[in-house]
């Protein structure tokens, strides 16, 4: 049943809150990048809690380039698709990381 | 019939550095999903020369499709869509093509098919069958070329198993789609959660009516959800609203013949140059060392991931690493595993399998096909083809394993 249940790791409290138990602030600098925009307005800065979960850091890139609730986002982080329910610490982000913005939930055919 | 004329049909590619069209010509794709996108994927190939096609979609043409779907027309709708792109693709676009369709669920086709392919065009619409064609692939060591879309929005990942990310790394499903995750299995047994009480009854309305329900028909809307509440009653779920079913198996993403035509063209493309790569070696040793030498000279290369937007014009790709903790490509992933064979007779029950895997490991399994439940009391003949696989879990410790089911009329 393995494949099975790794699809059960997503956890919606996690998500819809934003927050974990572990609540210590400490902020680092990242660089948002949307590749759908222009080569010079593609990259924004913004400080983020380290501590916080990837979610958070989804949120802040909404934030950044104001990007409606109702479209869905991932952030890609060194080719890897990060999962909104992890903390930001899992991924060994540091300063002046660079994160990547792409469409999340694309299904048809 | 053509000797005639002074030149190929593909002469105009042929000019091109970097093609070899008896490599295409060699080659067999399997496309998964003949919509939107699948048709055109379809289209391209036949018209590129490649040399068989599998065509595979169990839904129907629907008035909805005609908006973008150029293989269909009004005299189709209610017929099976790899069915009449296979008829059309003959007559319109390459008499000369070898291709063949199945109507079948891809968790029913013959294993065989699979093998028989050189590439998978993943085109279908939900997670689901996404998945199950993922787990295929990094078993068969099969490169896929996987699109979707929705809206404005078009994507093109590509997968080479064990070398970059396949689609469960670091991807889990959204949450509505957990929830229906082992959906088909319930088709004929008993509904887990409420949910599968809509998949039910989506299923009863194809048996009832041999047709798709329509969105906007309120009676459609309203047998499906008395259907889904009759399921929902029996098994002492909570009933379901017509906004609850429109939701859950009735809602179509938005599709536009624009975003599927950039979306398939890239698909195809990137289709076209795996092939290359990996039919390579079918050229003598020094035409090798050319081909490699004018792929690297020209930047050639394969994104893992490719993402079209309508609304901004822009077309950008990625790379994807994989997750060595994926539980279907990782380091411990069952799909790395040589499977264990099974000699059955076809003519005995599935329980027949667990028998004698019982025997065999002292341990009591259950078997899946994707997410179908393979039913106990079924002949193995109606449910299973020779050299099938499928996946056991032990009911004792929950591990799993994959079997290949081998018939013997004298065994089992
Ligand atoms: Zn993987």
């Amino acid at each position: 049943m393995n494949n099975r249940k790794k699809d059960v790791v997503w956890d919606s409290n996690v998500n819809s809150q934003g927050t974990t138990s572990d609540s210590i602030e400490r902020m680092i600098k990242v660089r948002f990048k949307d590749p759908q925009l222009p080569p010079d307005q593609n990259i924004r800065e913004k400080y983020i809690n380290i501590n916080g979960t990837v979610f958070q850091a989804i949120t802040a890139a909404r934030d950044a380039f104001n990007i409606p609730e109702v479209v869905p986002i991932a952030l890609l982080f060194k080719g890897r698709r990060m999962n909104p329910s992890n903390n930001l610490v899992s991924y060994n982000i540091e300063d002046n990381a660079l994160l990547m913005i792409v469409p999340d939930q694309i299904k048809g055919g | 019939m053509n000797s005639h004329l002074p030149y190929s049909k593909f002469d105009r590619q042929e000019r091109l550095s970097i093609w070899d069209q008896s490599l295409i010509e060699k080659s067999c794709v399997l496309i998964i999903g003949i919509g939107g996108t699948g048709g055109e994927v379809a289209k391209n190939l036949s018209l590129l020369g490649v040399g068989k096609l599998i065509l595979v979609d169990m839904d129907t043409i629907e008035f909805s499709n005609l908006n973008r779907q150029l293989l269909f027309s009004k005299a189709d709708i209610g017929k099976n869509k790899a069915k009449i792109a296979k008829k059309v693709i003959k007559k319109r676009y390459n008499s000369t093509l070898k291709i063949e369709a199945y109507s079948d669920p891809i968790q029913s086709l013959p294993y065989r098919i699979f093998e028989e392919a050189d590439i998978i065009a993943g085109c279908v619409d939900n997670f689901l069958a996404r998945q199950f064609i993922n787990e295929i692939v990094i078993e068969l060591c099969l490169p896929l070329i996987d699109s979707a879309t929705d809206g404005y929005f078009g994507q093109v990942q590509s997968v080479n198993p064990r070398k970059n990310a396949c689609l469960a790394c670091d991807s889990p499903l959204p949450p509505e789609e957990t929830r229906l995750l082992s959906a088909p299995c319930t088709l004929v047994g008993t509904p887990r959660i409420k949910e599968h009480c809509a998949w039910k009854a989506l299923y009863e309305f194809h048996t009832m009516n041999d047709r798709e329900p329509d969105e906007n028909s309120p009676d459609d809307v309203q047998e499906i959800t008395n259907l889904a509440n009759k399921f929902a009653t029996d098994h002492q779920f909570p009933l379901f609203d017509t906004k609850e079913i429109i939701q859950l198996v009735l809602y179509h993403v938005p599709s536009l013949i624009t975003v599927n035509a950039v979306t398939s063209g890239i698909q195809s493309q990137e289709i076209i140059k795996t092939l290359f790569i990996n039919k390579m070696k079918l050229f003598k040793k020094k035409d090798q060392k050319e081909f490699k030498s004018l792929i690297r000279a020209q930047r050639f290369r394969i994104p893992d991931l490719t993402i079209y937007s309508a609304l901004t014009g822009n077309i950008s790709s990625f790379n994807l690493i994989n997750d060595p903790d994926c539980l279907v490509c990782g380091n411990s992933s069952i799909y790395h595993q040589t499977p264990v064979t099974i000699d059955v007779n076809p003519k005995l029950k599935c329980k027949t399998i667990f028998t004698i895997l019982k025997r065999r490991f002292k341990k009591n399994y259950i078997g899946f096909r994707g997410n179908f439940i393979i039913p106990a009391e079924a002949l193995i003949e109606s449910i299973l083809q020779d050299g099938d696989r499928i996946t056991v879990s032990s009911l004792d410790d929950d591990k799993e394993k994959r079997i290949r089911i081998r018939f013997n009329k004298k065994n089992g």
